[in-house]
Formats: C-alpha cells, sequence, structure tokens
C-alpha cells in the first residue's frame, strides 16, 4: 500500500519531488485558488498548462471568485463547478505517480490530505495510420497506434455495444505499463476471463514495451514450435476477434494488439476474405495452406529426393540437380541450410536498417551475392531456387514466419541426413506438436481437429454470409476435450 | 468453454488406420498366394469372429475392473498387464521391424537399420509422450491422407484393372482358413484400445467393432484391387499395394507412389506410437509410482526386445504368435475381470 497524501502541500510537493527524483521535465508551480495556496504539478511534453489555464485557472480567477476553505474549495472543485475534472481524486502517492505520467495534471491544496486531477494531456503521439504489416484490398485503413487510449478508442468505436468491456491493470515492476483486456461480457466464458487476467496479474515482468513480452505468460509451458496467441496491428481485425468471442489484450506504447485464444486457422484468414466473393476467398485460403507446407517441406523434400530417391526426378531435371552437385563444393543439404542462412542474413539487414538503405541490401544481396554465388560454383540453381520459393511462399503466411523457419530448416537437416525416413518422422512430430497444443483450453487445430461444422464455414474454406450469418459463432461453441486423468 | 469427455467413437480413426496399416504394409510373411476371393471371405471371418468376440468381452468386462486392472494395484492385476505388456510390446516390436524393412525395401539408398528404428521410435515416443488425446486428434489428420492416398490408388491404378483377371478357387475353404490361420487375426491394438482411460461401456464396443469392420473392407477392397490389376501375381508379392502405386499413374503424374509411401510411414509411425502407448500404459501398471518416469524407457526397452524377438521368428510366425498372445491377454482381463467381480 502506497503512502498517504498528508494536510500538507508542502510536505506533499516534496515527497512527490523525492519520488521522481528532482526530474528535469517534473513542473511544479505553487498557486493562490480562490484564497487557497495550491500547487500544480505535471510533467513538461505530456501536459499543457495552457490547457490547464483554459480549463480550471481561467475561470477561477474571475474577479469576483468567492474566498474559501480548503476543504471547501476541495469540494467545490469536486462536486459543485463546471470544471471538467477527474471523477476520482488522489489519495496517496502512488495515485499521483500514476495519474502525473498517464500526462494529466494533479493540483495540491494546502490543508487537504487528496489532490485533484485534470486532464490537460498534451503529449505527441503517431497518428492513426494504415497498418505496415496486415495490408488489405478492402476494409478500414485504420491501424492501431502506440497510445493505448486511442487504441482503446478504435476498438469501441467499432463495437459500440454495452457488452464490451475494457479492463485496465498495470504490469512492468520498473515500468508501470498500463494494459488493457478488452471483451464481449456474454461471449467470453467467465472462466476464461478470470484465467487470463490472473494470468496477467501475476506476471513478474520488469517491463513491458509489446504485448509479446506477455505470451509467454500466457501460453502453456509446453514446448511448441507454434503460438498459441495471435497479433494484429488492424482496429477492424481486433474488433471482428471480440465479436467472436476472444480476449484482446493492448499494450500502452505498442500498436500490436494480442488475441487470445488464437488457433492454426486464424493464420490463414485476413478481413479481406469477408468481403470477398466466398469461393474466391476459399480459394485464397487453400492457396495459403499449400504456401504453408511448401514453405516448411519444399526443401527438405528435395534435399532428401535429390539426395537418396533421385530416381523420382524426371531425367532432364535430375541431369541437371547431378551437373549442379557436381560443380559444387557443398553437400546439398549443407547448400540447403547455407542459402536458408544467408537468407535470414539478408532479411534481418533489411529490417533493421532504414527503408532505402534496406532495399537496397536485399538487391545487393538477391542480385549480386546470390547470382556471384550460382557463378562461382558455391551454390547450385535448383537449390536457389528452391530456397526462393520457400522464402517467397513463407511471406504468404507472415504470423506463421518464426514456425516456418525453423521447422524448414529442420527439415533440411532430416531430409539431409536421414532421407524420406527423417522428413516422415519429423512430418509426424509436427502433426503431433499441433495436434497436442491447446489454446486456452481450445485444441489449437479448432474446428479442423476435432472436426466441427466451422471447418467448412470458416475453417479451411470460408462459407458465404448467408449461411454464416444463419448462426451465430463465438469461441465456447467450439469443443474442448478432455481427457480425464491421462 | 464446453469441456466433454472425449466420446470413445473419436477413437474410430486411430483403431482404423492402425488396424488397416497391414493393408498396405504387409508384415514380409512368405506371400499366401491366396485369391482375393479368398481374402474377402478370410476378412469378414475375421472381421465377424472377433466384432462378436469383443461384445462378448465388453459385455462381460465391467469399467470399473477395467479401472482396477490399469491401477496395478492387485497381483492378478500386475500379472494381467505384465501379459498385456509383452503382448504389446511383441506387436510393437513386429511393427518396427516391418515399418524398418519396408522403408529399406522402398528406398533405394540404404540407411541404417538402426538409425531408421530410433527415428522411428522416437518419433513415437514424443507422440506416446505427449497423450492419447493428441494420438486422437493426430490420426484424424493421418486418417484424411491415409483414405484421400487410397482413393488416389484407386483412381490411379483404375486405368489397369481388368475384370478378368479376377479369379475364382474351387478349393476357396481351405485357402480362407489357410489364410485366416497365417494372418494377425487377432491385432494387440484392441488390448491397448481398452487400457485407455475412457469408460468403455459407453459405445467402446461399437468403435472397436466399427474400426474392425472398417479395417477388414479396406482390407478385402485393398485386395481386390490388387488383383483386378496384377492379376495372380498380386498374391505373389511381397508388397502389392507398393507395386500399385508404382504403377499407377494419372495423366503425366506417374511417380504417386512417393506420396503413398510418405502416409504409409506416418501410418507405421501412429501404429508404433499406439502401440508403444499401450506397453507404457501396461507398464506403468506394474510399476510402483515413485518409478513413474521409467514406464517410456521401460516400455521401449520392451518394443526392442519384441522388434529382436521378432527377427529371430520364422517368417510368418509373428503375426500368429501375437494373434495368440494378445488373444489370451484378452482370456486374461476376462478372467480378471470375472475374479474382481465375484470377489467384490
Amino acid at each position: 500500500m502506497s503512502e498517504r497524501l498528508s494536510a500538507s502541500m508542502l510536505e506533499n510537493k516534496i515527497r512527490i519531488k523525492e519520488l521522481f527524483g528532482d526530474s528535469a521535465d517534473f513542473y511544479t508551480k505553487d498557486v493562490t485558488i480562490c484564497g487557497c495556496r495550491c500547487c500544480i504539478c505535471m510533467f513538461e511534453g505530456l501536459s499543457s498548462i495552457e490547457r490547464l489555464w483554459i480549463m480550471m485557472l481561467d475561470i477561477l480567477s474571475q474577479p469576483g471568485t468567492q474566498t474559501r476553505e480548503p476543504a471547501e474549495l476541495f469540494d467545490y472543485l469536486m462536486r459543485r463547478t463546471a470544471i471538467p475534472l477527474e471523477s476520482r481524486s488522489c489519495l496517496c502517492l502512488d495515485d499521483v505517480r500514476a495519474q502525473l505520467t498517464a500526462g494529466t495534471s494533479v493540483i495540491l491544496i494546502d490543508g487537504v490530505d487528496q489532490a485533484v486531477v485534470l486532464s490537460t494531456q498534451s503529449m505527441q503521439f503517431r497518428s492513426v495510420s494504415e497498418p505496415s504489416g496486415e495490408g488489405n484490398v478492402r476494409g478500414s485503413r485504420e491501424g492501431f497506434t502506440d497510445l493505448l487510449r486511442i487504441n482503446l478508442s478504435l476498438v469501441r468505436r467499432l463495437v459500440r455495444t454495452g457488452e464490451l468491456v475494457t479492463e485496465i491493470m498495470t504490469v512492468g515492476g520498473r515500468t508501470k505499463t498500463e494494459l488493457a483486456m478488452l471483451y464481449h461480457r456474454s461471449l467470453v466464458p467467465r472462466e476464461l476471463a478470470d484465467s487470463i487476467r490472473k494470468k496477467l496479474r501475476t506476471a513478474k515482468l520488469p517491463f513491458v514495451f509489446d504485448t509479446g513480452y506477455l505470451a509467454p505468460f500466457l501460453q502453456s509451458n509446453r514446448f511448441s514450435f507454434f503460438q498459441s496467441v495471435g497479433y494484429t496491428e488492424r482496429s477492424d481485425t481486433a474488433a471482428a476477434k471480440i465479436c467472436e468471442g476472444k480476449i484482446v489484450i493492448l499494450v500502452n506504447g505498442s500498436p500490436f494488439a494480442m488475441i487470445v485464444p488464437y488457433f492454426f486457422t486464424e493464420n490463414f484468414a485476413s478481413m479481406d476474405d469477408y468481403s470477398e466473393k466466398a469461393y474466391f476467398a476459399s480459394l485464397v485460403r487453400l492457396i495459403k495452406y499449400a504456401a504453408f507446407f511448401l514453405a516448411v517441406l519444399l526443401q527438405g523434400v528435395f534435399v532428401s529426393i535429390a539426395t537418396f530417391t533421385p530416381e523420382l526426378l524426371p531425367e532432364e531435371m535430375l541431369y541437371k540437380v547431378a551437373a549442379g552437385e557436381q560443380a559444387t563444393p557443398l553437400p546439398l543439404f549443407m547448400e540447403a541450410l547455407l542459402v536458408t542462412f544467408l537468407l535470414e542474413i539478408v532479411r534481418e539487414a533489411g529490417l533493421r536498417l532504414p527503408r532505402p538503405i534496406g532495399h537496397s541490401v536485399s538487391l545487393v544481396a538477391a542480385l549480386i551475392v546470390g547470382d556471384a554465388a550460382v557463378n562461382a560454383g558455391l551454390l547450385s540453381t535448383p537449390v536457389v531456387i528452391a530456397a526462393a520459393l520457400s522464402a517467397i511462399c513463407t511471406f504468404v503466411v507472415p504470423s506463421l514466419y518464426e514456425p516456418i523457419t525453423v521447422l524448414r530448416s529442420l527439415f533440411v537437416l532430416a531430409g539431409g541426413i536421414f532421407g524420406p525416413i527423417g522428413i516422415a518422422a519429423l512430418l509426424f512430430v509436427m502433426v503431433v506438436n499441433l495436434c497436442g497444443m491447446d489454446s486456452f483450453g481450445v485444441p489449437y487445430l479448432s474446428p479442423i481437429e476435432p472436426p466441427d461444422r466451422m471447418m467448412w464455414d470458416d475453417g479451411i474454406l470460408r462459407a458465404n454470409w448467408r449461411k454464416l450469418a444463419k448462426e451465430d459463432f463465438a469461441v465456447s461453441d467450439l469443443p474442448c476435450e478432455t481427457w480425464g486423468d491421462d | 468453454m464446453k469441456y466433454k469427455n472425449l466420446p470413445s467413437a473419436r477413437l474410430f480413426p486411430l483403431l482404423f488406420v492402425c488396424l488397416s496399416a497391414e493393408a498396405v504394409v504387409k508384415p514380409f510373411t512368405l506371400p499366401d498366394r491366396a485369391p482375393a476371393q479368398a481374402a474377402v471371405w478370410s476378412e469378414l471371418l475375421c472381421a465377424a469372429a472377433v466384432c462378436t468376440a469383443l461384445i462378448f468381452f465388453f459385455h462381460r468386462v465391467s469399467d470399473s475392473s477395467l479401472r482396477l486392472l490399469r491401477t496395478g494395484r492387485l497381483k492378478q492385476a500386475k500379472a494381467v498387464l505384465a501379459w498385456i505388456a509383452v503382448s504389446a510390446s511383441f506387436a510393437g516390436g513386429a511393427c518396427l521391424v516391418t515399418a524398418e524393412r519396408f522403408y529399406r525395401y522402398v528406398s533405394d539408398e540404404p540407411t541404417l537399420s538402426l538409425i531408421t528404428a530410433a527415428l522411428i521410435l522416437l518419433a513415437a515416443t514424443y507422440a506416446v509422450s505427449r497423450g492419447v488425446l493428441t494420438m486422437t486428434r493426430a490420426a484424424g489428420a493421418v486418417c484424411v491422407l491415409f483414405l484421400m492416398g487410397a482413393v488416389l490408388l484407386a483412381a490411379s491404378s483404375l486405368s489397369s484393372a481388368r475384370l478378368e483377371n479376377l479369379m475364382f478357387s474351387d478349393d476357396i475353404l481351405r485357402k480362407t482358413l489357410r489364410r485366416t490361420a497365417f494372418g494377425n487375426w487377432l491385432p494387440a491394438e484392441l488390448l491397448c484400445f481398452i487400457l485407455i482411460k475412457i469408460p468403455l461401456k459407453q459405445g467402446g464396443s461399437k468403435c472397436a467393432c466399427r474400426a474392425v469392420a472398417a479395417s477388414a473392407a479396406f482390407f478385402a477392397v485393398s485386395a481386390v484391387l490388387a488383383e483386378l490389376v496384377l492379376g495372380e501375381q498380386a498374391g505373389a508379392l511381397m508388397q502389392p499395394m507398393h507395386t500399385l502405386a508404382r504403377l499407377g499413374g494419372l495423366s503425366v503424374f506417374k511417380r504417386f507412389d512417393a506420396l503413398h509411401v510418405g502416409i504409409w510411414l506416418l501410418v507405421l509411425l501412429l501404429r508404433q506410437a499406439f502401440l508403444l502407448y499401450g506397453t507404457r500404459t501396461a507398464v506403468r501398471g506394474l510399476l510402483p509410482d515413485r518409478w513413474a518416469s521409467f514406464c517410456i524407457p521401460g516400455a521401449i526397452a520392451l518394443t526392442l526386445a519384441g522388434a529382436f524377438a521378432c527377427s529371430a521368428l520364422p517368417q510368418g510366425s509373428a503375426g500368429v504368435l501375437s494373434s495368440f498372445a494378445t488373444l489370451s491377454a484378452f482370456g486374461a482381463v476376462l478372467l480378471f475381470s470375472s475374479c474382481t467381480e465375484v470377489g467384490s
């Protein structure tokens, strides 16, 4: 429990200054309001003195304003004026810290052991713009920004029902970051909301700058290649997920909303699917599934076939592969691993550098290094083509980038060292791994396994809206299997 | 969330895939040279007998006695579990040997048998460690692939199918009985099924009987298809379905066998995992709680012992021996159940 404020303004002022260690951006000014000694506290850059003047000081300094006792002034400000003060006053130092760091102004009154709060935020922030990573042909162009309150308003604007609940809590021992948990009260089972709330509250983190920091605290401890939480930068996606009975978590300072629970099939869906014709959306989804399996398996299977069962290749291709292999110093699977490794280096280089230089790096890597490596006989053309195809397929399902990259390398290793049996064993392990995952009690492969009607309606394929709209769908409708004591 | 106990019907894909594995990957016994007609009758006969026996078994054995058996608290239960562990591990060993031989048969590049066996066991161990619920879900995916592969195989072979290839024998009864007697007429997977911790009285026998019937139908259809395409050669081949896969093609696509082999390897891995699960469950009942972490290593050791025993046996006897071991294990469970019910 934080220290309560005392009735002495001076003492409170000293304690607040101590709390912030005499920070240079911490601003205090003693003023007299209605004959009482007061002190304005705010952070420069977060709060604006001009707004404070317009909202309060100007009104209270009009000629003829009555002189009051401190307690009377507090009561007057809180209950009897039209000044838009925050409804809750600060009772303790922790309240003051929370309010000041949120950009509000805190006014201490000498002789009152509480402080009034006024919303005078005037901080600079990135404006609402189109998300960088989830482009859509149709639908909203709005993406989340960095400020939590703005993001909350973006969602609230789309889900204008009383059922939308927003719970705010603080995480991060050193940063005291605000996070919000948004859900539809009547669609989310109470035990799910309780469980996630408990996990968030007990997450012991020194600092939180993104929702991704919280993912390990929400997921089960069992190792898996895949994540049972999802992310979105789009407010319409977040709103849609809320309407499906999912919980959206937003963190102050990050434009990425976390979605829980999240299923495998959702990686292959996008907001555009629901605006387009059902048959086309279904085709696009099938292409995405195919791209995922190609991205994971293509290189490994190619290496395995070329090394262990070359008779499976058509003759013309076989000659080219054999000629390529003869001309290069490394075994095929090492070549494939090297190309994957180089691709990752190029991606990282392009990602972290400023955009114009990043593009140049990609061009240099692709045209000069790639071409030169093939011409110099360090890498064979079929391996480079297989790697390029895999990389392009990976970009079709960007949310699965991490597992695809790791699994692709593992399949190359398994195929190169053990051959078809290595591929089959690893594929079996991958399938078992996927089947064994649960996302907050619901199988991760839902609605494919266990099979549910939604598999054809909005899983592998997408039915048209006439059919989808007939039955309301919520995550809680999906079957959750238990196995007793096994 | 709508939590519900897994209905026993959800185990159908797991049982069906495991029971049908030998239809596509034969256990490398001597070719029986029996016509498809005999295979169909043999499968019908076997399915009818096994289903009747299962219905009788589930009628006589209560869920409470099976629960008591799994715990292994009584000495009699330990004895029965030990026998089940031996039966399941022998079948697991036979499956491992079959998988390894099949892999050697289909791949030109020799991979060390030990490496193949180790990889299969490793993958199966991972599946067992994730639990039978996970295996059930994985079986759903593998079953879909398996059936799609079977349809593709049939479609790609139909152009070579000739009705005149079907053989009709006068001595069908003798051939049917011979084929039945020398086959794996009582699979150990059914033993593993009764060890799963679900109330079997609620549709357990129905699920098992359906799986047995469906797999018998699959065996019969595959035998007929093989004979339609290969004629009398079908009976003389070690792996007729692989030959079918190798010969079949659609349009310009001629090498579907690679796809089929991939799917069949997944099926064999699932079967291996299920048999390992059965052995592990039986071993768990035998060991005290503090040794629970030794259950999986113990089950692997037993399976390896089963594989060695299976390799040492003369060709064709492993299936018969496994069937007799399973039959005696079922008998032991029946005996245990009647003893415990009389005792209570």
